[in-house]
C-alpha cells in the first residue's frame, strides 16, 4: 500500500535542512507526469509476457544542495509521484489481453551525492548513493475473461550507487533585473541490493537493476530566488524474485508481481528555488 | 571476427608505439554467469546455465595525462576465440516438468569504449565519460531437444547496443600503487528506436595493486567485476525436425563476469 505518512515524514525532513547549513532548496512540480510501467519475465502461472500501465499523475521533487567548500558540493534530491489507479493491460502479443485490471503505482526515489568540479572547468562530476521504494497495488482483476476477487500489493526496494555530471550557467542581469540561468545533470546508477514482498520460488533474473535521472531547466534568478521551467526524464529498472500469482494456490490466476520491472517517469516541471 | 580482432591488435600496437600509455589486461580464468528470461511459451520463461570460463582480454590506449583532459580507447574481448570453454545450458519445460532442451553455450563479448578522461579539481581522481558499442555473442552447440540430439547443428546469436557512461578512477602511490576504476553505462538499441530503444546497462568495477618496474613499465594484479543487462529479440528458434525448435535467444539477458587479472602497462615518449 502507498504509505503517505512515511512520505510526509520524509518530506518534512527537508523543511529542517535550511536550519542545518546554508544552501539552496528547490521545489519541482510536474502537474502531469507520464509514468510508464512495464513488467516482464517469469510468472508462476504462464501467460503472455508484458504487463503495462501508463497513467498520467502529478509528480514532484525536492532538491537541497549545500557546499562543504568551493570545490565540494553535497546534494539530496527526492522524487515521488501522486499515485492513482489506472487500467493495466498486457500479457498478450497480438491477441486479446489475458490479464486486465486496475493498477496503482507509487514511486519514491532518493539520491544523495557529492559533487566536485573537473580540473579547470565548472562542470562537476557527481557520485553518490540512491534508493528506490515502489509499490504496485492491483484490484478488479480479470484473467482470461474470469474476474478474480481480492487485491494485491507488491513493494519493491532497491539500493545502489550512481555517477554522473552536473553543469550550470547563466547570464548576468542588466541593471536591477533578474539573471537568466540554466542547470542540468545526468546521473546513471546501478542497484546492488533489491528486495520485494510478493516473491516466487522460481525464475532466473532475481537481483540487480539500473537507473538514470536526467534534468534540464532554465529560468530567472534573483539574489535569493529562482523560478524555472524544466524537463526531467527518469528510469528505474529493478530486478526481484517476482512472478507471484494473484490468487494464492489457484491454477489459473493473474500475476501480482514480476521479476523485471521498468518504470519511466518524465515530464515538464515548474521549479521554485530559494538560496539562503 | 578473427580478422577484426587481428586488425584491432595491430592498430593498437601501432598506436601504442606512438601513444603515451598502452596496456594489456588479461583475466585468464574469468568466470561468466548468464541468466535469460523470455516468452518461451509453452515451455516456460527462463533458462538455466552452469556458466563458462574464458580469458578476458583488454587492450587500452591513452594519451598523455593532462589537466585539460585526454582521450583513450579500450577494446574488451572474451569468448571461444582466445580459449573460452562451454557450459551446459538447459531450458526447463513447465508443461511436462522435465527439460525441453539442453545444449552447450559459450557467452562472450567484444566491446569498444572511447573515453574522455578529466582529473577532478584537487583530488588524485579522474572522471571519465564513455561512448561505447557493445556486442554480446552466444555460441551454442550440441543441442538435445525433447530427448533427440540435433547432431552437429550449432548456432551463433549476437546482441548489440550503443551507449554512454560515466566513470571514476584513481591511482594512488608511486612505485607501489593502488589503482581502482568504476563505471556505469546506459545503452540503447537504435534499430528499435520507434518502439522502445532502451537496451540495458553495464556496471563495471575493478581494483588492483601494481609495481612500477621502471618509469615506463608497470605490472599490476587485481580483480574486476562486470554486471551487464541487455535486451534482445527473444524466442528465436533453430528449426529442428519433429520439435518446436531449439531456443537460441531470450528477451532479457543478464551476464555477470568476474575474475582476477594481471595488467601490463607501458609508457612511450616523455
Amino acid at each position: 500500500m502507498f504509505r503517505p505518512s512515511a512520505s510526509l515524514l520524509f518530506l518534512s525532513a527537508f523543511i529542517f535542512l535550511p536550519f542545518l547549513r546554508a544552501g539552496e532548496l528547490t521545489f519541482m512540480v510536474l502537474p502531469q507526469a507520464r509514468v510508464e510501467y512495464e513488467g516482464t519475465g517469469y510468472r508462476e502461472v504462464p501467460s503472455g509476457w508484458e504487463l503495462k500501465v501508463k497513467p498520467w499523475t502529478p509528480a514532484g521533487g525536492i532538491r537541497w544542495r549545500t557546499d562543504f567548500s568551493s570545490t565540494l558540493g553535497f546534494q539530496v534530491q527526492y522524487w515521488m509521484n501522486r499515485p492513482a489507479y489506472a487500467i493495466e493491460f498486457g500479457n498478450s502479443a497480438g491477441e486479446s489481453s489475458a490479464q486486465e485490471g486496475q493498477m496503482r503505482l507509487a514511486l519514491q526515489s532518493l539520491w544523495v551525492d557529492l559533487r566536485r568540479p573537473l580540473a579547470g572547468s565548472p562542470v562537476e562530476a557527481v557520485f553518490g548513493v540512491n534508493g528506490l521504494y515502489q509499490t504496485i497495488d492491483q484490484k478488479d482483476m480479470v484473467y482470461h475473461g474470469k474476474p478474480e476477487a481480492g487485491s494485491s500489493s507488491e513493494t519493491q526496494t532497491g539500493l545502489g550507487a550512481h555517477i554522473g555530471i552536473h553543469a550550470k550557467g547563466g547570464r548576468r542581469p542588466r541593471g536591477q533585473g533578474p539573471a537568466l540561468f540554466w542547470d542540468g545533470e545526468l546521473l546513471i546508477g546501478h542497484y546492488f541490493v533489491t528486495h520485494n514482498t510478493l516473491t516466487s520460488e522460481d525464475g532466473s533474473i532475481h537481483q540487480g537493476g539500473y537507473t538514470y535521472n536526467g534534468r534540464l531547466e532554465g529560468g530567472l534568478a534573483w539574489p535569493r530566488w529562482r523560478l524555472s521551467l524544466g524537463y526531467t526524464r527518469q528510469m528505474y529498472e529493478i530486478f526481484v524474485p517476482g512472478g507471484r500469482r494473484f490468487t494464492p494456490g489457484a491454477s489459473e490466476s493473474a500475476t501480482a508481481s514480476l521479476p523485471i520491472n521498468k518504470t519511466d517517469i518524465f515530464g515538464t516541471f515548474l521549479a521554485l528555488g530559494w538560496t539562503y | 571476427m578473427r580478422r577484426f580482432l587481428l586488425m584491432g591488435v595491430i592498430v593498437f600496437l601501432a598506436l601504442g608505439a606512438t601513444a603515451s600509455e598502452f596496456s594489456i589486461t588479461v583475466a585468464p580464468g574469468a568466470h561468466l554467469s548468464y541468466r535469460g528470461e523470455g516468452k518461451i511459451l509453452p515451455q516456460g520463461y527462463v533458462n538455466r546455465f552452469d556458466g563458462n570460463t574464458a580469458p578476458l582480454y583488454r587492450l587500452e590506449w591513452m594519451q598523455d595525462a593532462r589537466p585539460e583532459g585526454f582521450w583513450g580507447i579500450g577494446l574488451w574481448h572474451t569468448g571461444v576465440f582466445g580459449g573460452g570453454t562451454y557450459g551446459k545450458e538447459t531450458l526447463p519445460d513447465v508443461t511436462t516438468g522435465g527439460t525441453y532442451q539442453s545444449n552447450d553455450l559459450n557467452v562472450g563479448f567484444t566491446n569498444l569504449f572511447v573515453t574522455y578522461h578529466r582529473p577532478l579539481e584537487g583530488w588524485p581522481v579522474e572522471a571519465q565519460f564513455h561512448l561505447s558499442v557493445v556486442r554480446e555473442i552466444f555460441k551454442r552447440k550440441a543441442f538435445v531437444v525433447t530427448g533427440t540430439s540435433a547432431g552437429g547443428v550449432d548456432d551463433v546469436n549476437e546482441l548489440s547496443a550503443e551507449g554512454i557512461g560515466f566513470g571514476l578512477a584513481g591511482t594512488h602511490g608511486r612505485r607501489l600503487y593502488f589503482r581502482w576504476q568504476t563505471a556505469a553505462h546506459y545503452y540503447v538499441q537504435l534499430f528499435d528506436a520507434e518502439t522502445d530503444a532502451s537496451a540495458g546497462s553495464i556496471f563495471q568495477g575493478e581494483a588492483g595493486v601494481g609495481y612500477r618496474i621502471t618509469p615506463k613499465l608497470a605490472l599490476e594484479f587485481g580483480g574486476l567485476w562486470q554486471d551487464w543487462f541487455i535486451l534482445g529479440q527473444g524466442n528465436r528458434r533453430l528449426h529442428l525436425e519433429n520439435t518446436d525448435g531449439a531456443v537460441i535467444s531470450y528477451n532479457r539477458n543478464q551476464t555477470v563476469l568476474s575474475g582476477l587479472f594481471f595488467r601490463l602497462e607501458t609508457r612511450f615518449g616523455k
